[in-house]
């Protein structure tokens, strides 16, 4: 997934008319964001029901939240990413009790994604917005707000603890499946 | 137990991997070598997540109630922004002087625009309806303010001289009514610093201010009357000789007392002029 481009003088005055809820600023928006959005969640949830109803979540909080918007530099969609796995954190803590149980057996994406849903949150933002966003790691520290240093950190964490709950490596298998 | 990579290795091998390289060559010959696979492995399988087809229906829906509320929202934002007068969300904050800022404020406006219409009125001549009354009520004032008996005197004869030019000013417009009038007012400061000056004690002020009296007694009335009789109002020119003569009977008598070498008794009354005229109030012409 490519990634989005940032400092965008355009995109920057698109959401300035957003933030006062202009009609078309918005539906512009919706339209540029809505596809790589969509193939954001779903590669997170695999699901397609659940997929809708965490897309649907996370437009209405970004309409609740446009006015705060202030990280112009690195563009919507990250912010738009980082409200979808705020949604779907939250979400995998209400199932909580699901994590004390064993992963799935076999190997597959249904397997990985329970392994990604079961990371610390801030593992979770920065693997996705790492490997299913595509973003680079300064993209991803500066659309959240941390050092690069951190970024990595957590991206190494995250994929240590990956590494070891999947065993065997579902490498090959989820090359299969896509 | 495998030998940990550190996060800038993972790092490094990441983007030697998405550079095109082989996994052996991303991760290189160290210790951490196969932990580092692993975790290429691992991040490749994330990366390579199958994505379900999108569904049309879905962003339909999506956007049909994104919209709705976007348009609620809009409608709450011009309304939020657009409201001529809001309460502060602080209050400004009382400070010890601001009353007394706000009353010296005030005080000092009055002040100027009571100058302002005082001096303004000073310019005033008997014709004026509005102001002239206002220039009287001052001299009223300035005479009440006089300490001594020779100071209200010194204040009468200047204000007696202000009539007089009035006198002439009527005169000269052909306005006979008002000319008596100033003339009949000169007189009549005149008498009443006579008799101020009378009471006064006789010192080096008295002599100074009787002398500007004597001087201001004397005026002629001619080009007041020959103005006068150039316009006709010879009832005017008999009214103001009728006031001449009878001053110069008064006059004798002030004269007289204001000749005196001796020092006048504190404790005596003065004698009334011959004419009844009163120190106080002193006649003054109305418009």
């Amino acid at each position: 997934m490519a990634p989005p481009a940032v400092d965008d003088r355009s995109e920057r005055e698109l959401i300035l008319r957003a933030q006062r809820y202009e009609a078309e600023a918005l539906a512009d928006l919706f339209e540029k964001n809505f596809d790589p959005l969509q193939r954001y969640v779903t590669t997170i949830v695999g699901v397609e029901g659940r997929a809708e109803e965490v897309l649907r979540l996370v437009f209405l909080k970004a309409l609740e939240s446009l006015p705060k918007f202030r990280r112009y530099e690195t563009g919507f969609a990250p912010w738009l990413y980082r409200i979808a796995n705020s949604i779907l954190t939250e979400k995998s803590r209400a199932a909580a009790a699901a994590a004390a149980e064993p992963l799935p057996e076999g190997a597959g994406p249904a397997r990985l994604r329970q392994a990604i849903a079961r990371l610390t949150p801030d593992q979770h933002e920065v693997l996705c917005l790492r490997f299913i966003a595509g973003l680079p790691a300064t993209t991803v520290a500066r659309a959240t707000g941390r050092r690069t240093g951190q970024v990595l950190a957590l991206q190494h964490r995250a994929l240590l603890a990956l590494g070891r709950s999947l065993d065997p490596l579902p490498v090959e298998d989820a090359a299969e499946a896509s | 137990m495998l030998a940990e990579p550190s996060p800038r290795q993972l790092d490094e091998a990441l983007a030697r991997r998405s550079g095109g390289a082989t996994l052996v060559e991303a991760t290189g010959l160290t210790p951490a070598a196969e932990e580092l696979e692993r975790m290429l492995g691992v991040s490749e399988a994330i990366a390579s997540l199958p994505v379900s087809p999108p569904d049309p229906g879905a962003k339909v829906r999506i956007r049909s109630e994104y919209v709705r509320s976007g348009e609620a929202r809009r409608s709450a934002w011009v309304h939020h922004h657009s409201l001529p007068i809001r309460p502060a969300k602080h209050r400004i904050p009382s400070h010890p002087f601001r009353w007394t800022f706000t009353v010296g404020l005030a005080l000092v406006l009055a002040l100027v625009a009571g100058t302002t219409l005082a001096m303004a009125a000073q310019l005033a001549e008997p014709d004026n309806a509005q102001l002239y009354p206002l220039k009287l009520n001052t001299e009223k004032m300035l005479v009440a303010t006089g300490r001594t008996p020779t100071g209200r005197a010194n204040v009468r004869i200047e204000l007696a001289t202000q009539r007089y030019r009035d006198a002439e000013a009527m005169a000269a417009k052909g306005k006979g009514g008002l000319a008596v009038q100033a003339i009949k007012a000169y007189y009549d400061q005149l008498r009443a610093a006579g008799v101020e000056l009378e009471r006064a004690p006789r010192d080096a002020g008295w002599k100074s201010v009787r002398a500007s009296y004597l001087k201001a007694e004397t005026k002629q009335n001619d080009v007041i009357v020959n103005q006068l009789l150039n316009s006709g109002q010879k009832n005017a020119v008999k009214s103001i000789q009728a006031q001449e003569s009878q001053f110069a009977k008064d006059r004798k008598v002030i004269d007289a007392k204001l000749s005196l070498v001796t020092q006048p008794n504190p404790g005596a009354n003065p004698q009334p002029l011959p004419s009844g005229a009163r120190p106080q109030p002193a006649g003054s012409p109305t418009p």
